[in-house]
């Protein structure tokens, strides 16, 4: 028994000799696996909504007093501009409520031969939404001019209009200018600048790191009511002299520079007539019911209506707000060339939405169109009365005087002048005799301001025999025009 | 009777899609089933991929890591999806230069809803899946996700917070390693090494475990987008949600 057993111990002793050789060989201990692996917890994480905000309607007060307005809103599409009318309808519908027209300025002369410079004549304001074609300098010039005269410029630019997916997937190699270029030579008169970048927070955001919650406002009847608003992928705006409107906090980062705080997505003008806005998304549906967006839309609505617009000689033919009622002097006959350069002129005003009215008796709202020589005429002197004309007649040395011209001599010249009063805007025409009246007539659709000499309310055009002032037409102006018109 | 153990090495060579998602979990679960596999050591050169293909091999490899420790070398690169892949595991080793990170998501949103007249459907979202806008917020979710698991894989040695991470920055080896994202730069030998003395084993063999576990040749998947000329772009072919990095063209950023 106990060699069996030797034997068996042996067996096992052999057969365990290499079990634990390989052990020993081949392991340094036993692996101890985690108990568990923490894993993200894919359940728990909700997505976050879209934090929507009741919307505001007008007061029935408000409404009726808007829909008064006989404004023209002016959107550019003329530019390569890269967005839908369709994307605005909020904002477009804030100002159909406010009895805004809206217009849009077509780049096909053919369609629109009025043109941004026509257009600006009689629009309130005027909106440029990523154009990536560049403004001409004589549409900046016009542009500068609508803004100094009250007109109001909106400048929207929006960085995912910047780049096509075509061009992010490097398939396409067409390059299409930019949007930042084009605006920012609109907005250089206003001290009013887009940068390159957009806008992200990665600390406090609406759903996406580049959905930014703005919570400092200057103040400014443009952010009147808000408290916070949301802007979906912005530039931001640069101004020197100008108010930054809108401004993100701490975390609101700049991608050019990966660095916050004061950055402005809305800025407005020094003389407050300009508005740059660095997103356009938050006007579309759903994102216009977020936070205060609705309220920034309506007060943008506001913002676009609140010029006063005077009427101005440099706006001709587009000096009328409504409609218009020709009024002319008994001493003149209608003949068929008058009403050939009546009929020019209506269709002119019609393209405004402007109507031109023949009626025997004036009409007490309707704005005026005078026509007039300089023999007095009882039919017309009350309307003439607030232009302050004296008339070659009433003058004892037969001069005709316009205020800010002096004394002139009335043979072959012009006038036209505009007055606006109690909300009726007047508009004269005078002349020596009929057919001068015709000629000055025939040129209400041609921009006076080329060859006529325009101050203020008061333009002198030569008509009849030579036609347009050179150097050598010698006149006595009043020392204050001559310095205003060297300038 | 007493097998000699094996490093299993399993291999990332391309994006993250339905085969090769596939094939590694193929691999993933033959490394679990044999005993003689101690440890397992990823070897990536990938710019991440789909989400769910991404989810689902990073979710087996948390089921392996119960028995088996899991090493990470970022041998080329290791971005997004495949760096959500290294996180999961114990311990990730990169190259110097392997561009590792990229912490993010990425999607090319759905149509805004339409109707047609040819083609007609029961809701609105039947053709289209999903809102634009629910659409980007599922994006967030699925970030949210990503950084947690980034936040768990690394734990106290991540140097930076979400507001650095979730950037989305690409970052070099040595660079990640300074901010906690890799633990050590290294060699896929330096891995095995590694992931051998955490299973505790010496004079072990190492195993591709493509062929072992009954897989083919790689073939070549058309994940991405051809040019005309035939050549392969960074973009995915289909739209859909993505954790993968797509290096800039033409000076564009996604």
């Amino acid at each position: 028994m106990k060699r069996w057993a030797i034997l068996i111990l042996v067996g096992i002793a052999l057969l365990l000799i290499p079990i634990v050789g390989r052990t020993l060989w081949f392991y340094r201990g036993a692996y101890r696996a985690p108990e568990t692996v923490p894993l993200p917890a894919f359940s728990e994480i909700t997505i976050p909504e879209l934090p929507l905000h009741g919307e505001i309607s007008l007061s029935a007060e408000q409404a009726e007093q808007n829909s008064a307005s006989k404004r023209v809103v002016l959107i550019d599409t003329a530019h390569s501009n890269r967005f839908d009318v369709s994307e605005l309808e909020t904002l477009t519908r804030a100002l159909a409520s406010r009895g805004v027209t809206i217009q849009l300025l077509d780049s096909n002369a053919s369609f629109d031969p009025i043109g941004l410079e026509g257009r600006l004549k009689f629009a309130s304001a005027y909106i440029v939404i990523s154009p990536f074609e560049s403004f001409t300098a004589s549409e900046v010039d016009a542009v500068r001019r609508f803004v100094e005269r009250d007109g109001r410029l909106l400048a929207i630019l929006d960085p995912t209009r910047s780049s096509s997916d075509a061009e992010l997937f490097g398939l396409s190699d067409f390059s299409t200018g930019s949007d930042i270029t084009a605006a920012n030579q609109l907005l250089e008169p206003f001290d009013l600048a887009f940068s390159d970048d957009y806008l992200y927070d990665l600390v406090e955001n609406e759903g996406n790191f580049r959905n930014v919650f703005l919570e400092n406002f200057s103040e400014n009847p443009l952010t009147d009511g808000l408290e916070t608003v949301t802007m979906y992928a912005a530039r931001s705006v640069y101004t020197e002299a100008g108010t930054p409107l809108i401004l993100g906090g701490e975390t609101v980062f700049s991608s050019i520079s990966d660095m916050g705080g004061g950055l402005s997505v809305a800025a407005m003008s020094p003389n407050m007539g300009a508005l740059a806005l660095g997103d356009l998304t938050f006007f579309q549906p759903p994102y216009d019911g977020v936070t205060d967006n609705h309220q920034l839309i309506e007060n943008v609505a506001d913002f676009l209506i609140s010029g006063e617009r005077k009427p101005a000689l440099e706006d001709l033919p587009y000096v009328f707000d409504g409609p218009v009622a020709v009024i002319q002097s008994g001493d003149f006959s209608l003949q068929a060339e008058t009403l050939t350069a009546l009929g020019a002129t209506k269709s002119t005003l019609n393209a405004a939405g402007i109507e031109l009215i023949f009626a025997e008796d004036p009409l007490p709202d309707a704005d005026r169109f005078v026509l007039g020589l300089f023999d007095p005429d009882p039919d017309i002197t009350e309307y003439l009365a607030p232009l302050e004309i004296t008339l070659p007649s009433n003058d004892p040395d037969g001069l005709l005087h316009v205020p800010g011209f002096g004394a002139l001599n009335p043979a072959g010249i012009g006038v036209v002048a505009v007055s606006h009063e109690e909300g009726q805007t007047t508009l004269a025409l005078l002349a020596e005799d009929e057919e001068k009246l015709v000629s000055l007539l025939e040129r209400m659709s041609l921009d006076l301001v080329e060859d006529c000499l325009v101050q203020g309310a008061y333009g002198l055009c030569t008509v009849g025999d030579g036609e347009g002032f050179n150097s050598s037409d010698e006149f006595e102006f009043d020392l204050e025009f001559e310095e205003a018109f060297s300038d | 009777m007493i097998p000699r153990p094996a490093v299993g090495l399993i291999y990332l060579r391309d994006a993250l899609h339905a085969f090769s998602s596939a094939d590694m979990i193929a691999q993933i679960q033959y490394a679990r089933e044999q005993p003689e596999v101690r440890a397992v050591v990823l070897v990536i050169d990938s710019p991440g991929g789909t989400v769910i293909d991404t989810e689902a091999v990073y979710l087996e490899l948390a089921k392996l890591r119960e028995q088996k420790p899991v090493v990470t070398m970022a041998q080329g690169m290791a971005t997004s999806g495949a760096y959500y892949l290294s996180v999961g595991t114990d311990y990730i080793f990169a190259g110097p230069s392997s561009p590792v990170g990229n912490v993010g998501v990425l999607s090319q949103l759905p149509p805004a809803p339409s109707v047609f007249e040819d083609i007609v459907s029961t809701g609105p979202y039947k053709l289209f899946g999903s809102a634009r806008d629910t659409d980007l917020r599922r994006l967030e979710a699925i970030k949210q996700a990503f950084y947690q698991a980034v936040s768990l894989g690394r734990g106290d040695a991540l140097q930076i917070g979400p507001e650095t991470l979730l950037r989305g920055e690409v970052w070099l080896g040595g660079e990640a390693q300074q901010l906690g994202l890799v633990d050590e730069l290294g060699s896929v030998s330096q891995a095995i090494e590694h992931a051998a003395e955490r299973a505790k084993i010496a004079n072990y063999r190492t195993v591709n475990l493509r062929e072992p576990a009954g897989l083919s040749p790689e073939i070549l998947f058309p994940f991405f987008m051809e040019t005309t000329e035939g050549g392969l772009t960074p973009y995915p072919r289909q739209p859909g949600m993505y954790l993968l990095w797509i290096p800039p063209t033409n000076g564009a950023q996604p």
